[in-house]
């Protein structure tokens, strides 16, 4: 047999099937959920920063929404996005909701009735119309959103469920991006919240709130460090850490553990790869 | 109690989402078939939305009397052109006016929130009370400088000024990091909201049962060639 | 007039135009009428952007009409997407986007399969991350260095572990990584302006290659 035949430990460390790393993965991230493995959870300045912005909007006042979750991202952000119009409807602030993906009406809906539902009996006190408004999907993106900023009522007459919104009482004195106290965005992974910022804090001034999946998080701490946003969470982690600030324990706190698992089979992938790789240019250099 | 809809929703579900994992074990019709009722699936949905859109923001104005609104609906239809050779050209006329409108909004307001707004957050204070801010100050003027830097590709930089964009290029590096780890965090986040929908109590059983059945279903097509694998 | 004339160069001509006036209007104290024009023209774009779906829906249809007619490879799939696709269209017609039908074929076809499909790239990326980050250079070395800290911190267990790492990972967000992204902000919104001018100035052609 040659020499150059004979597998070593650690090029058999280096080459494992990709099935059995899929098999790893799995299990790691299915795992936790069956057998539940509680484990504390610190939470970041990020997250205090956007749970005391939602506390601060005073009552009354009317908030813009987009919501932009999909099946995909509804696991993740749709924790938080119930969370905050439980905050929301607590603190009697009003909210006038679009989307612009085309997806994203129904989870918008069914947040809204989860926190209602959670509410109870202040819950029952509210309103379609006055309390909220759903506008339903807005195509065109970008245009889209600069014509619903610009001038609602020219964009649409009627929302999601064909009222029309003059006859709506959230809808009084609110027509442009100016009107709103704020606009809280919850992008999901949709790449929106350039746009976003550019047609709402860049042309009105009117503060912003962000949520975005965790690969978009750290793409938009820069708007944040620059004021152009007043708040920003990322992912289940980030729901999870605003689920422990208004001490509810809920989807996306039973997902970090599964989550703690994953992370530790990347890192051990990534520690097996690179050893391999260090012990094999180590061999060629020799 | 979930009413006999809902229920065999959730069914069908499971099966499709084990369906479409199963392409993890190679490209096979299984897997195939899930796909292509997503395509049919997404098409008719966004179609429909679509549509709706239509009849809500381009012909409800005109039916209120804004009659000029019809000028979109014409320019929406010229798009259809685009489906024949010979008819495509009338295509740009749309085209034109959504990429007008558009790079127009963009660039109205790129210039404030993307540009002017971006560099007035780099302008930080150097002589606050706390030292850690001042360091940290400096560090987000230098690297926020040298990684705009790094992308003139118009000049050279020589001798020590090979270090501007080199800084740059290591600020930017650490940006991909820290996006490479975030993006691991979501690409989790959507596997364990899979599992949470298919280790619902109503529904466990029937993963499982789906589980095996598709398993043993690629098996047998495997161990029989009945099946092209990719 | 010539052929050149209506099918190049008025196209431009048009992109032009709407480019400027959208432009102008936000720069410029006009009358509210010229301005609510500007604000109908990008609804304008908005109901387009909404036919171009529907063209796309269209070339979809078509393209599985010619497959399942001249019976190529996998031709039986096609059968499967048009059906899905006319019983969606079909429940839309029949109850509007809000109807039970619709919405049940939208949360029981649609949401599993689409959520399952992008949360199978989570497996793909940790079989590549696995076989192709490797300490080759410097510059791997810091971004691997980063990404880890960045995975320590939003690991519960590596809180645990490291406590330090939510602090890390916090400055890391702030600092060079808001540094890094501020940069191609920066830059991406320098290339859009660029791109943008070109465009409506009709020197980048390509935009209304039909």
């Amino acid at each position: 047999m040659r020499m150059s035949e004979k597998k070593t430990l650690m090029d058999l460390i280096g080459d494992i099937d990709r099935r059995v790393v899929f098999g790893f993965l799995f299990l790691a991230l299915v795992g936790p959920l069956i057998i539940s493995i509680p484990l504390p959870l610190p939470v970041t300045g990020f997250v205090k920063q956007y749970h005391e912005f939602l506390e601060s909007i005073p009552a009354g006042a009317v908030v813009g929404f987009d919501v932009e979750l999909t099946g995909a991202t509804d696991p993740q952000l749709g924790p938080d996005l119930t969370l905050v119009f439980i905050q929301l409807f607590r603190r009697d602030v009003k909210s006038v909701i679009w989307c612009m993906t085309a997806e994203s009406p129904v989870f918008a809906t069914n947040a809204i009735n989860n926190a209602l539902k959670t509410l109870g009996e202040k819950g029952a006190t509210k309103k379609y119309g006055v309390d909220w408004v759903e506008l339903g999907y807005i195509a065109g993106t970008e245009t889209g959103l600069t014509a619903l900023m610009t001038g609602i009522r020219q964009v649409i007459s009627k929302d999601m469920y064909g009222k029309a919104l003059d006859d709506l009482p959230a809808m009084k004195n609110v027509n442009t991006g100016k009107d709103f106290y704020a606009v809280i965005w919850h992008s999901g992974s949709a790449g929106s919240v350039p746009y976003g910022i550019r047609q709402i804090n860049g042309r009105f001034g009117t503060p912003m709130l962000v949520a975005v999946t965790s690969n978009e998080f750290p793409l938009y701490v820069t708007y944040l460090a620059a004021g152009q946003i007043r708040g920003l969470i990322g992912g289940a982690r980030g729901a999870a850490e605003h689920e422990t600030l208004m001490k509810t324990a809920g989807l996306a706190t039973a997902q970090t553990s599964a989550l703690a698992l994953g992370g530790v089979v990347i890192l051990a992938m990534l520690l097996l790869g690179n050893i391999s790789y260090l012990d094999k240019r180590r061999r060629q250099r020799k | 109690m979930i009413d006999p809809l809902t229920f065999a929703g959730m069914l069908i579900a499971a099966a499709l989402t084990l369906m479409t994992y199963s392409m993890l074990l190679g490209d096979q019709p299984v897997a195939q078939t899930a796909e292509n009722i997503l395509v049919g699936a997404t098409t008719g949905y966004e179609a429909w939305l679509a549509i709706e859109f239509i009849q809500r923001a381009g012909w409800a104005p005109v039916a209120t009397g804004k009659t000029y609104f019809v000028i979109s609906l014409i320019l929406g239809f010229m798009m259809f052109f685009r489906l024949h050779r010979s008819t495509a050209w009338l295509y740009k006329y749309p085209t034109a006016v959504v990429l007008g409108a558009g790079f127009g909004v963009a660039m109205r307001a790129a210039i404030f929130s993307q540009f002017l707004d971006q560099i007035r957050g780099t302008i930080l204070p150097l002589t606050t009370p706390d030292a850690m801010t001042n360091i940290n100050n400096l560090l987000m003027i230098i690297l926020t400088v040298t990684a705009t830097v790094y992308f003139i590709f118009s000049h050279e930089f020589k001798g020590p000024l090979t270090g501007i964009p080199r800084l740059g290029r290591y600020t930017l590096l650490a940006a991909f990091g820290a996006a490479f780890g975030s993006t691991i965090q979501f690409r989790y986040e959507l596997v364990v909201g899979r599992g949470l929908f298919l280790l619902r109590p109503e529904i466990v059983s029937y993963s499982v049962f789906f589980l095996i059945l598709i398993l043993a279903a690629l098996a047998i097509g495997y161990k029989t060639k009945k099946i092209t694998w990719y | 007039m010539s052929e050149n004339v209506y099918k190049n160069q008025l196209p431009f001509a048009v992109l032009f135009i709407v480019g400027v006036f959208v432009i102008l209007t936000y720069f410029f104290q006009v009358p509210p009428e010229i301005s609510a024009m500007a604000g109908d023209l990008t609804t304008f774009g908005a109901v387009i952007a909404s036919f171009g779906i529907l063209l796309g829906t269209l070339a979809l249809v078509r393209y599985h009409v010619v497959l399942m007619y001249r019976k190529k490879k996998n031709w039986q799939f096609s059968i499967l997407t048009m059906i899905v696709l006319a019983a969606t269209l079909l429940t839309g017609l029949i109850g509007s986007s809000r109807g039970k039908d619709f919405l049940w074929i939208y949360n029981y076809l649609n949401i599993p399969i689409n959520a399952t499909l992008y949360s199978t790239t989570a497996f793909f990326i940790t079989s590549a991350a696995y076989r192709t980050f490797k300490l080759r250079t410097f510059d791997s070395a810091i971004m691997m260095t980063v990404a880890v800290l960045m995975i320590l911190s939003w690991m519960t267990l590596g809180n645990l572990a490291f406590p330090a790492t939510i602090e890390i990972g916090d400055w890391i967000l702030k600092i060079p990584n808001s540094a890094g992204f501020r940069g191609m902000t920066i830059g991406v919104a320098l290339g859009l302006l660029g791109i943008g001018t070109r465009a409506i100035l009709g020197r980048y052609r390509e935009v209304l290659t039909a």
